[in-house]
């Protein structure tokens, strides 16, 4: 259902809870899955956006809302998606801000980001995580991730015995 | 938060969504997480990424640093090129090493090159180098824009695989001697960051010849930038800071967007830029004391700031303080399409609090305002080295005199038209509550009408005197719905 507004290509965006949410074609497309899906003509009807409820997919659109502009719409290599200083600056502020939830909504991100493949917001979802495990020891990570040691404790010692240069 | 009864979230995400996350850590804390759960056993080896970074200091562990530690940075970052089973690519070399044995340094780099490496960012430091930023107007006795004499061309140089690969798009280098004689092709190269690079040949030239791809520039602290021409048209970014020696800067690129230049006042001639509408955002820091000159000698500023005609945001740093010779630049900025703008500098004078008023009463689209308030410039001390930051927040103590009567008068007379129609959010990062950044932000929230947001950043670290902060900033707010925010 791509329609026309404004000069701008609109996509219907669908979350399995029942909601829409129609986007500007090149915000859609900040995702790599959508843009593969477009660009594949997959697209013509709405696009059902499987496992991210209607919450988090606004969160995700709110997000490529925000980073379209400086990315460049055209779809153009690398080279031209370098955002000037000052406006990654700005990014970065927004950015702080938008990552301000809690865990639980963290990892749906992540998840979401994954999903859709949308890599600013994978390294935003992840850089976040990475900080609160970052410089921690196995166990608090175990901890703060709720990850149960499923080793044996020999199986831990080869693990180790394997890359002795980062078990110093 | 409740821990026990939490499902794991993260290992529960797909092993390309976990590798993303670990490739944000230091390769030995990602190989760490093999030993987390069986879930993670294999991840970290998928992880296209070798990051690592020296321990080493200086010259103090000089000849203890290995006796601590069991395993040295040269093992661990072999360790961390040989754990990739074969298949797995390393796309980003990130080291910064400590005078690492040059036959070592070499092999990484060319096991990295031949796994088809895009990034590769290098940072060397050296025991005869104490790392001073190579800036005349630094504050210690030996500021210079030049390495010092017996420093000369003593760093390693690049290596040859640098300059002839084919896949690499983002270099980054710091502290090298620049070495092409075994030619150059870097036709893939988008991003370029060149920092303290020595270049007894003068080959600089030649290397930005050969990037015809070249979209992000940066060169910091070169003194062997004179005259450049960057041919590239794909530039978008370019970069200079505390390049001293620069006279003459071509930059062919019409799709320019963003400038940033640090150093001295500049030549009149400095920038010569084929597309002046083009940039979008512009970052001046003037690095002289600004007190010694006449207004009259910032033209070359304040000429390159109005001769970009659509610019949005400007990022200002001059010293002694902040929005230094305001009028001029009011001038300057008086008609361009501004939507943010940023101001660093110190704020311990009554007339720098009306510079900033002055210099917003021309940006009447502002919707963006980010001040970086900093403490009393250093003196210039002779056992001081000056290191790389240059944030120069000294003491702080509390202010002696009181200015609150003198500024209060001019300033509060001033009608500054972007406050009260365009102006939504305003950031202070630095604040630490002294008078004259509280008369400042009076000033802002009382009539900041269309203010959705003040967020303040602030060193002090007692919670008790952030709430009070908050809450005096709050009693200011004009507008009810202005969200007051003390981090």
């Amino acid at each position: 259902m791509a329609t026309r507004e404004a000069g701008k290509k609109m996509i219907m965006l669908k979350s399995p809870d029942g909601m829409e949410f129609e986007v500007e074609e090149a915000v859609a497309m900040e995702s790599q899955t959508i843009r593969k899906m477009i660009e594949d003509d997959c697209a013509d009807t709405a696009i059902l956006i499987p496992n991210i409820n209607s919450k988090i997919l606004s969160r995700v659109i709110e997000y490529c809302n925000k980073h379209v502009p400086t990315t460049g719409a055209t779809g153009a290599a690398a080279s031209d998606t370098v955002a000037p200083a000052a406006l990654a600056e700005d990014l970065k502020i927004w950015d702080a801000e938008f990552i301000k939830v809690n865990r639980a909504t963290r990892f749906d991100l992540i998840q979401a980001a994954s999903y859709l493949n949308i890599k600013g917001l994978l390294d935003l979802t992840s850089q976040t995580t990475i900080d609160t495990i970052s410089d921690n020891s196995l166990e608090e990570i175990r901890s703060f991730l709720s990850t149960k040691n499923d080793y044996l404790p020999e199986e831990e010692q080869t693990i180790r015995r394997e890359n002795q240069w980062a078990f110093q | 938060m409740k821990r026990g009864r939490q499902e794991d979230r993260l290992s529960a995400l797909p092993d390309k969504a976990l590798q993303l996350v670990l490739s944000h850590l230091p390769s030995d804390e990602a190989v760490r997480t093999s030993a987390l759960s069986r879930r993670w056993r294999g991840v970290y080896a998928a992880v296209p990424v070798v990051d690592l970074t020296d321990p080493k200091k200086g010259t103090l562990d000089r000849w203890s640093g290995g006796k601590n530690r069991p395993v040295c940075f040269d093992q661990m970052v072999t360790g961390a090129i040989l754990c990739k089973p074969p298949g797995t690519p390393i796309r980003t070399l990130r080291l910064d090493a400590m005078f690492p044995p040059q036959d070592l340094l070499d092999q990484w780099i060319v096991s990295a090159v031949y796994s088809g490496i895009e990034e590769i960012d290098v940072k060397l430091r050296y025991w005869h180098d104490p790392g001073r930023r190579l800036c005349p107007f630094g504050s210690s006795e030996k500021a210079s824009a030049d390495f010092e004499v017996h420093q000369r061309n003593r760093n390693i140089k690049t290596q040859p695989h640098f300059f002839g690969c084919s896949t690499l798009r983002r270099l980054r280098l710091t502290n090298w001697t620049l070495d092409l004689t075994q030619g150059v092709v870097v036709s893939s190269l988008e991003t370029l960051y060149l920092a303290r690079i020595m270049d007894p040949k003068g080959q600089l030239q030649l290397l930005l010849s050969s990037c015809p791809r070249l979209a992000d520039l940066t060169l910091q602290e070169l003194p062997s930038v004179t005259e450049i021409s960057v041919k590239s048209a794909h530039l978008r970014r370019f970069t200079m800071i505390c390049c001293h020696h620069a006279s003459h800067v071509k930059l062919h690129s019409s799709r320019l967007k963003s400038l940033h230049y640090k150093g001295g006042i500049p030549l009149e001639s400095l920038f010569d830029v084929a597309n002046y509408k083009g940039i979008m955002a512009l970052t001046i820091e003037i690095c002289e004391d600004l007190s010694k000159r006449k207004s009259a000698e910032v033209a070359p500023v304040t000429g390159l700031i109005s001769q970009c005609t659509e610019l949005a945001h400007l990022h200002l740093s001059l010293r002694p303080s902040m929005a230094y010779h305001s009028s001029v630049f009011a001038d300057a900025v008086r008609g361009l399409p501004l939507r943010q703008l940023g101001l660093k500098g110190c704020l311990r004078e009554g007339h720098a609090v009306r510079s900033v008023a002055v210099l917003l009463r021309e940006t009447k689209n502002l919707e963006v305002l980010s001040l970086l308030p900093l403490g009393r410039p250093k003196k210039k001390e002779s056992w001081m080295s000056d290191g790389e930051s240059d944030t120069e927040t000294e003491d702080d103590g509390d202010d002696e005199v009181d200015r609150s009567s003198r500024v209060t008068n001019s300033l509060w007379q001033m009608y500054v038209r972007c406050l009260g129609h365009k102006l939504k959010r305003i950031s202070i990062v630095n604040y630490k509550g002294l008078q004259l950044e509280r008369i400042l932000a009076h000033f802002l929230l009382d009539r900041g009408k269309t203010l959705e947001e003040f967020s303040v950043t602030s060193p002090v670290e007692s919670s008790q005197r952030k709430d009070q902060m908050a809450w005096l900033l709050r009693s200011w707010r004009h507008n009810r719905h202005t969200r007051v925010t003390v981090h």
